[in-house]
């Protein structure tokens, strides 16, 4: 059975970028009425202008619940009420325990976990009150852990279970979850990894199939729209992903470690040092190091078009 | 393998070592083993790790960069781009071949991107005055083009003066060119946008050779790194840059001489100074990048500047960090292999958003 969002009211968080912006852009595209609630407010307003008449935006950190609660008291406000919400906010720090700050490594799972739990927290009676639909971004992350990305596939993982517990909770109310996995979508996100890590590059060469490969942002989020239009209750991107989480004990298994084990001796130095050497935790357009005041660290480069 | 001076390959593996050892550097230790303090201009700041390699190679290398031959220079710039170049970039695939060209046969080397469906493709001019460099010392650099930017890259090893002479480069440029459109099928790439791209002497060939070409060969668009284009004039950038970072004036006076000597040709006509040319309206989509700390910074903005006074397509990028050559530093400064990521990045953007 499929819902159109045609008039629908999403709230959406971290849509300044990457995954959230083209996912607001595509709902907006089939009638959705958006509210974007998120750091960078340049960027929250340039794309609402782009939307155009009948969306909303909002300053916001999602670890700071009074502003979270003033972004959604202002969509009630103005929008009437929220259907659907999409904690979908979230950042990746660079390299292993070791070599990261502890502080940057909590940062992710404040923002990813925790600030899912206060996202859901915020929006579930006004979800509720319309039998609407949660969808939580975890990630591949979650079905396959990999050095260099412990506290992010933790977080991921908390937001899968927290979902999973969340559903059975509201199930009878009529309000749906969905959790959607997806894998590596060529974002911002993933774009300064690439740039930052050469190690990472090489990484990506040699693993398997839909961890292996980079899907576009439009697709995933194609695959996130017709989540929510069937209240899907898992959305994995790409598609391939679903059987690996099906049999993803696997990957946590004595076998698995054995035979990444011996890459892994190699990589992880490698990585550690490049991380070092960079001297910043997250990459170069996380709303961690743009907005947060912090000094991006290398010359940096300019660019214009006419 | 055969015997080796022993003497030699330690040092070169001492200097990898060395090489590789300073890219690990961070935060300001760069400068500080460099022994100066940061060095600023311009309201610019040099890259540390440029700083320091920089540093080091004053106190080694008197000489310039073809000098005292240019067959020497050749094997010195060979080798400084594999010590400066890091590991390799992997791609889909890496292949040398001959085309036919109007000196005779031209090696071509095409990289090619992993994934299967049509890509662009760049015909790639190396850079080196005319006279120095060839496949190997723009390999680093080319490889990151055709991965970052998902293009085809074929990179060009042109006749070189002073044996051979303007305009056998840009004879040979056009031949590749040629040659790149009515192969594209056979390499993979796709017909109707092979472009043309090139650094420093690379970039001037490029300009030029898409002003000579008439419309329906004309290149689909056009890569200019840090171009040479207007030897005439003496800009502020070229004051200000022209000792210690990399090619000097001398350096450059002794390229137009060998590109130049005995063809009658001189530095203001348009073909070796593409600025001074009359009209250039109606040319290719460009990118054109600009280095901070490089003595050509002016000439190529201002040509960036006139392309879109005559009504072309021009995207410019400044990499404010770093001085002349950038490309060839990607394996001892990381901020210069992003910056080479950001150009192929910036030229894959280009080349998606040209009509057609």
């Amino acid at each position: 059975m499929s819902d159109s969002v045609s008039g629908k009211v999403v709230l959406i968080t971290g849509p300044a970028r990457g995954i959230g912006e083209e996912t607001a852009r595509q709902l907006a595209a089939r009638g959705a009425r958006l509210s974007l609630v998120g750091r960078e407010p340049e960027r929250l307003a340039a794309l609402a202008a782009e939307l155009g008449a009948g969306h909303a935006w909002f300053e916001a950190d999602v670890t700071d619940q009074a502003s979270l609660d003033r972004a959604v008291a202002g969509t009630v406000e103005a929008l009437g009420g929220i259907d659907v919400v999409i904690a979908n906010a979230g950042v990746a720090s660079n390299g292993t325990v070791a070599v990261t700050p502890v502080e940057a490594l909590v940062r992710v799972i404040e923002v990813n976990l925790i600030g899912v739990v206060r996202t859901v927290s915020a929006t579930l009676p006004h979800v509720t009150a319309r039998r609407g639909y949660v969808l939580l971004v975890s990630s591949a992350a979650a079905i396959a852990p990999m050095p260099g990305i412990s506290t992010y596939a933790a977080s991921k993982s908390g937001v899968e279970f927290f979902g999973n517990a969340l559903r059975l909770e509201v199930a009878h109310k009529g309000v749906s979850v969905g959790i959607a996995h997806p894998a590596w979508i060529a974002t911002d996100m993933v774009r300064d990894t690439q740039r930052d890590l050469e190690s990472f590059n090489r990484t990506l060469k040699r693993l398997p199939g839909p961890f292996g490969s980079m899907t576009s942002v439009e697709e995933c989020a194609a695959a996130f729209v017709e989540g929510i239009e069937k209240r899907k209750r898992k959305i994995y991107v790409p598609r391939s992903l679903a059987p690996y989480a099906a049999v993803r004990q696997i990957f946590s298994s004595p076998l698995s470690e054995r035979v990444t084990g011996k890459a892994a001796s190699r990589t992880i130095p490698r990585l550690e040092a490049e991380v070092q050497a960079l001297g910043r935790s997250f990459g170069e357009h996380s709303a961690e190091v743009v907005d947060g005041g912090k000094s991006v660290g290398d010359g940096g480069s300019g660019s214009s078009s006419s | 393998m055969a015997m080796l001076d022993p003497p030699i390959r330690l040092k070169e593996r001492v200097e990898r070592a060395v090489a590789l050892g300073i890219a690990r550097l961070s935060g300001r230790v760069p400068v500080r083993l460099s022994g100066e303090p940061p060095v600023t201009a311009d309201g610019q700041t040099l890259d540390p790790h440029v700083q320091l390699v920089r540093a080091l190679r004053r106190k080694r290398n008197p000489h310039g960069l073809c000098e005292p031959t240019p067959e020497i220079g050749r094997a010195r710039f060979r080798r400084e781009s594999l010590l400066f170049g890091g590991p390799r970039t992997e791609v889909g695939s890496v292949g040398d071949l001959e085309i036919p060209g109007p000196g005779g046969p031209l090696r071509v080397r095409h990289y090619a991107p992993q994934f299967a469906s049509p890509r662009p493709i760049t015909v790639y001019l190396h850079g080196g005055g005319f006279v120095i460099g060839d496949l190997e010392t723009h390999d680093a650099a080319c490889r990151i083009l055709c991965r970052d930017a998902d293009v085809h890259v074929l990179s060009v090893d042109y006749r070189l003066a002073p044996e051979h002479p303007f305009p056998a480069a840009l004879e040979d440029a056009h031949a590749a060119l040629r040659w790149a459109r009515a192969n594209a099928a056979e390499l993979g790439g796709d017909s109707a946008r092979v472009a043309l791209g090139g650094d420093s002497a690379g970039g001037n060939l490029t300009a030029v050779v898409s002003r000579l070409t008439g419309a329906d060969e004309a290149p689909f668009a056009q890569l200019l790194i840090y171009p040479a284009t207007d030897s005439t004039t003496v800009r502020p950038s070229a004051a200000m840059f022209g000792e210690g970072y990399f090619l000097s004036p001398a350096d450059r006076a002794g390229f137009n001489h060998h590109y130049l000597h005995g063809t009658g040709v001189g530095v203001e006509d348009w073909r070796v100074s593409p600025l001074l040319a009359p009209d250039l309206s109606g040319l290719p989509p460009a990118l054109v990048v600009s280095a901070g700390f490089d003595m050509l910074r002016d000439e190529g903005e201002a040509y960036a500047e006139a392309l879109r006074a005559a009504g072309n397509t021009v995207r410019t990028m400044r990499v404010s960090a770093h001085g002349h050559g950038f490309l060839h530093m990607t394996g001892v400064s990381p901020a210069a292999r992003r910056a080479m990521i950001d150009v192929a990045r910036e030229w894959r953007a280009l080349l998606d958003g040209i009509p057609g």
